[in-house]
């Protein structure tokens, strides 16, 4: 538990010294600046190709995207007409495509797919602890948006969207500061331990992933937050939740997995039988400071 | 085993950089407007999906209904519209290859149809060479937070004189990728950079 106090203070420098940033804000909603000038990027030169990076073009994403399209629409059709139509049938249709909306959802950028992915990387974990720790993560992320969104609508009624999307900025901040300290943490225990000799005792679980969970999870997802005030609007805030709540298990489907894979690839390239004990140290903390330096690469690069 | 991995890699390493994917769904049609000498600018009629409608109205204190006061457009336009000076209303012209981004609106109105709520308004052309043969209109949302989309029934039209013979059609840019990256084209929104590649979809009109 000691480790705790180290993190914390880490955590503190971060968030108050490193610049602000908001990568889920709504473009379309005024926060104040919307007097500023154009900006001046010009579209895309006809002379710059670059073939990498088809993924996002690919059909797949192009479907996955038309799908997801296809189902928001279903989910709200279904928020607007529930009060003429509360038959079970049509709430298991609902949950179901809130499942899969949640799913394709995730299976687009983000969600901390990399973050999950390198911390896993940078320490031994037992499976099912990693599995945990994807499903927290996805959790967190859908209910922290019921969480923000009814203590908005609580204290203040309306505006639920603007404000929504002046706060996340800040709450990111925080998330990604929090990923960078305990990426530095990290590595600074990796390296101590590795000085001092002694033998490592993690079962995944430490208090550092505890926080990572959290640091990863903590900002509400605008996707459920957008479902959730809608269904505030439509006067169906319980719907909503249930929405959000399936939502969150179709973006676990995936997120849970993804710890797997880090743990298997630690696993096969640092086999305990295969170095002795002194090889063995050295090449578990060259990987560990690895995944661990991805990690505050992954922070530094949304923060600054 | 190595497929699954190979699945795994590739859900994980494109999401490093874009990380705000669609959270919001447009449907969009364009009007190209060319007077006797040259083009004029676009109106542009977005409907948005009934989630961000509910979240517009609600945030707005204005109810459900099928159509809005002065005042109430007024409120939805401070709102929830003229945050995109910061983004160029989305829309880039590139015309007779001299490319710029829209920089004003006129004529805005809010409207309602099918619980959906729309947005017209109109995009005028402040850049060169406005008399060229070959007008491209591009309209995406850089940081991929907004998936505009044109709908599949005219999805656009030309207002020109009547002895102006004007073709258009729509047409994905190949040689114009649209990269969220930090390395070859930065999109930065308030410090945060996006990554990733996209090829828009232009209205392409040609003057005869």
């Amino acid at each position: 538990m000691k480790k705790i106090p180290v993190i914390l203070i880490l955590i503190l420098l971060f968030t108050m010294f490193l610049s602000p940033l908001s990568a889920q804000q709504n473009p379309f909603l005024s926060s104040g600046n919307e007097t500023a000038s154009p900006q001046k990027s010009l579209p895309p030169s006809a002379k710059t190709t670059k073939a990498s990076n088809a993924y996002y073009n690919s059909k797949f994403m192009q479907n996955v995207k038309a799908k997801q399209k296809k189902l928001q629409d279903k989910i709200s059709n279904y928020i607007t007409d529930y009060k003429t139509d509360k038959t079970h049938k049509k709430l298991f249709t609902f949950m179901a495509f809130s499942f899969l909306y949640g799913l394709l959802h995730v299976l687009g950028p983000g969600h901390r797919k990399i973050a999950l992915f390198s911390y896993f990387i940078s320490k031994p974990a037992k499976w099912k602890n990693g599995m945990f720790a994807g499903f927290m993560t996805a959790v967190l992320h859908a209910f922290s948006a019921i969480l923000f969104i009814l203590t908005l609508y609580a204290i203040t009624k309306t505006a639920l969207m603007r404000r929504f999307n002046d706060i996340t900025p800040i709450m990111e901040k925080i998330s990604y500061g929090m990923i960078v300290a305990i990426g530095i943490y990290i590595i600074i225990s990796y390296v101590y331990e590795l000085i001092k000799k002694n033998a490592h005792d993690n079962n995944g679980r430490n208090p550092d992933t505890i926080l990572f969970v959290i640091a990863s999870g903590m900002v509400p997802c605008p996707g459920a937050a957008t479902i959730m005030i809608f269904s505030i609007a439509v006067n169906v805030p319980l719907l909503g939740i249930y929405a959000v709540a399936a939502m969150s298990l179709g973006m676990a489907s995936v997120l849970t997995f993804i710890p797997l894979l880090a743990i298997f690839l630690r696993t096969r390239i640092n086999p305990a039988e295969k170095w002795n004990q002194r090889t063995g140290e050295i090449i578990h903390t060259a990987i560990s400071c690895f995944g661990a330096i991805l990690l505050i690469l992954f922070g530094l690069f949304f923060l600054i | 085993m190595k497929k699954s991995l190979l699945f795994l890699l590739i859900l994980l390493l494109p999401s490093a950089g874009l990380f705000a994917h669609p959270h919001m769904f447009v449907d969009m049609k364009l009007k190209a407007v060319f007077n006797e000498d040259s083009f004029v600018g676009v109106e542009v009629d977005w409907l948005f999906d009934q989630v961000f409608t509910g979240s517009v109205l609600m945030d707005n204190n204005i109810g459900w209904k099928d159509s809005f006061t002065d005042d109430e457009i007024e409120i939805i336009k401070s709102t929830s519209f003229v945050n995109l000076v910061n983004y160029n209303y989305f829309t880039y012209f590139n015309v007779g290859s001299r490319m710029t981004t829209a920089k004003t609106y006129t004529d805005f109105t809010a409207y309602m149809k099918d619980n959906r709520l729309g947005y017209k308004f109109f995009l005028p052309y402040e850049g060169e060479n406005p008399s060229a043969k070959e007008v491209r209109i591009a309209v995406y949302d850089k940081t991929f937070f907004t998936d505009i989309a044109y709908v599949e029934d005219n999805p656009a039209s030309v207002d020109a004189p009547a002895d102006k013979q004007i073709e258009w059609e729509l047409s994905e840019n190949k040689n114009a990728p649209i990269y969220y990256d930090n390395t070859v084209q930065t999109v930065a929104r308030e410090g945060t950079v996006y990554s990733g590649q996209a090829f828009p979809i232009e209205l392409v009109l040609t003057v005869k």
